[in-house]
């Protein structure tokens, strides 16, 4: 199942499934904004991916990693609504109690498909 | 399982300790004020547990004054779905912004802000269960819980509910109460708009009546309500938050228990900070807010016809200084805080310590001190 939907802050929204640990994500995604939420409906996190260049794509999991809770990316910066971390566009912590930054993902664009490898 | 281990132990903790100078007593004190110990597991990707054990004050020795041992926090967490969750047990419902996020280095000045000290009584937890969710196709947060209600006979003159709370000791589960929030976040802004609605008398129906008070799940109620405003571009933050607090049954209140309980409170809070390194290179990680903050409160705006109405409570503060960030978990902070208050009213005064300070409308504090956050 493949859903592209618009947030309410700008940022689209995509949801598919894992496969093989692998979501794929079509690069036209990224038409309108160099930021994509991608929503893996079998796992149990949201993924941002940010677009740096037209070939470079960085994905971090939208985990806080204090205390797990869902983070939600507002004003170009990853909140904790739950004990207030923040964390910035490139998932490094700029308020605690969170120490370690947001988790990356090994992210590739193969034949214009970005392959977000979720091992 | 993806995105970490499948069941892990986790243990964090927060802590604070200032020293504090007041002009009217011409005295300072230094003290540990409090050490947090976090524990948390997390049984699967679905349930997990969360804990808080806080000391307050260093240490707790018998018959002596000061100094609290709390669990502060206990609760099942479950994951219904990916974006919602339950908590069952003894958790801080999201009212104001201190209460759900009161750690050292998520606020400016050594004392957490008044308003969210004698308004909101923070930390303010209770028992019971509650949902949160979380939106995809909005950046919005609800949350909604049922917890275990308030104690009108433990409300004590000047602090307005706080000395109501049961904190997860041993509550009547005769009354209950409601809260509920709404979080928007867009762009640079965040908003939120909370309330609560809980009764305050636990005894069983005749011994109420006897008391001539209402029982019931929300008999004899305390109403809140609050919003607030967070704003954030680059080194920029402001902060603004407004409450009130209703009791209407407070002559009652009086009636059975002479605590001087008023029929209404109100306060508000701006806060604006700036940081002065931002936009230097190399500060990746360090910080240094420049802050002010004015709070404005009245704990008894409106008092029923056997209450006494008490000037001092009518409080305006004025908060200002510094807080460095040499890493994120870590805050060094020094601030003044000044205060005013209006007149003391004699009939108030009962027998007077003959070696207090002169009453005084206007007291400054001077705070310097370290919080952090692991």
């Amino acid at each position: 199942m493949l859903t592209i939907l618009e947030s309410c802050s700008n940022i689209p929204l995509y949801k598919t499934k894992s496969e093989n640990k692998i979501v794929r994500v079509p690069v036209n995604a990224f038409l309108k904004s160099k930021y994509l939420i991608v929503i893996p409906l079998d796992v149990s996190y949201n993924i941002t991916v940010i677009k740096k260049t037209e070939t470079d794509f960085h994905s971090l999991v939208m985990k806080c990693t204090h205390a797990d809770n869902p983070v939600q990316f507002i004003g170009n910066e990853f909140k904790c609504s739950l004990h207030g971390s923040i964390f910035d566009n490139s998932g490094k912590v700029k308020t605690g109690p969170a120490e370690k930054p947001l988790y990356s993902l090994v992210t590739e664009l193969i034949n214009n498909e970005l392959i977000i490898n979720l091992k | 399982m993806i995105f970490g281990k499948n069941s892990s132990t986790s243990i964090g903790g927060y802590g604070n300790y200032f020293y504090q100078y007041n002009s009217n007593l011409n005295k300072s004190e230094i003290n540990l004020e409090r050490t947090v110990l976090f524990f948390g597991h997390k049984f699967s990707d679905r349930f997990s547990f969360f804990s808080e054990i806080e000391i307050e004050d260093a240490k707790v020795s018998g018959g002596e004054e000061g100094g609290e041992i709390a669990i502060e926090q206990a609760y099942i967490k479950f994951y219904v779905s990916r974006n919602t969750y339950l908590n069952a047990g003894l958790f801080l419902p999201r009212i104001g912004i201190i209460n759900e996020n009161h750690l050292p280095n998520t606020y400016n000045g050594n004392e957490r802000p008044m308003l969210e000290q004698l308004v909101i009584p923070s930390t303010w937890r209770e028992l019971g269960i509650g949902i949160y969710t979380q939106l995809d196709a909005l950046p919005m947060n609800l949350s909604f819980a049922v917890l275990n209600g308030l104690n009108s006979s433990g409300f004590e003159h000047g602090t307005l509910i706080r000395g109501g709370r049961y904190e997860g000791s041993k509550a009547s589960a005769n009354n209950l109460a409601f809260t509920g929030a709404v979080q928007y976040n867009i762009n640079k802004f965040s908003f939120q708009v909370s309330g609560y609605a809980g009764g305050t008398v636990g005894f069983s129906p005749k011994e109420a009546d006897s008391l001539n008070l209402e029982s019931g799940p929300l008999g004899t109620p305390v109403i809140l309500g609050e919003a607030n405003v967070q704003y954030k571009n680059k080194a920029l933050t402001i902060k603004a938050l407004a409450t009130t607090v209703s009791i209407p049954d407070a002559k009652q209140i009086n009636s059975a228990f002479a605590n001087n309980t008023p029929e209404s409170a109100f306060g508000y809070y701006v806060e604006a900070a700036y940081d002065l390194i931002h936009n230097r290179k190399s500060e990746k990680k360090r910080s240094l807010l420049a802050f002010v903050r004015y709070e404005k409160m009245n704990l008894n705006s409106t008092i029923p016809t056997n209450g006494i109405e008490d000037p001092t409570l009518d409080q305006s503060h004025v908060i200002a200084g510094l807080t460095y960030f040499p890493i994120p978990n870590i805050a060094i902070k020094g601030d003044v805080r000044l205060s005013h208050t209006g007149d003391q009213n004699p009939s108030l005064v009962i027998n007077p310590d003959p070696t207090a300070p002169p009453f005084e409308n206007d007291i400054q504090f001077i705070n310097i001190g370290i919080g952090f956050s692991f």
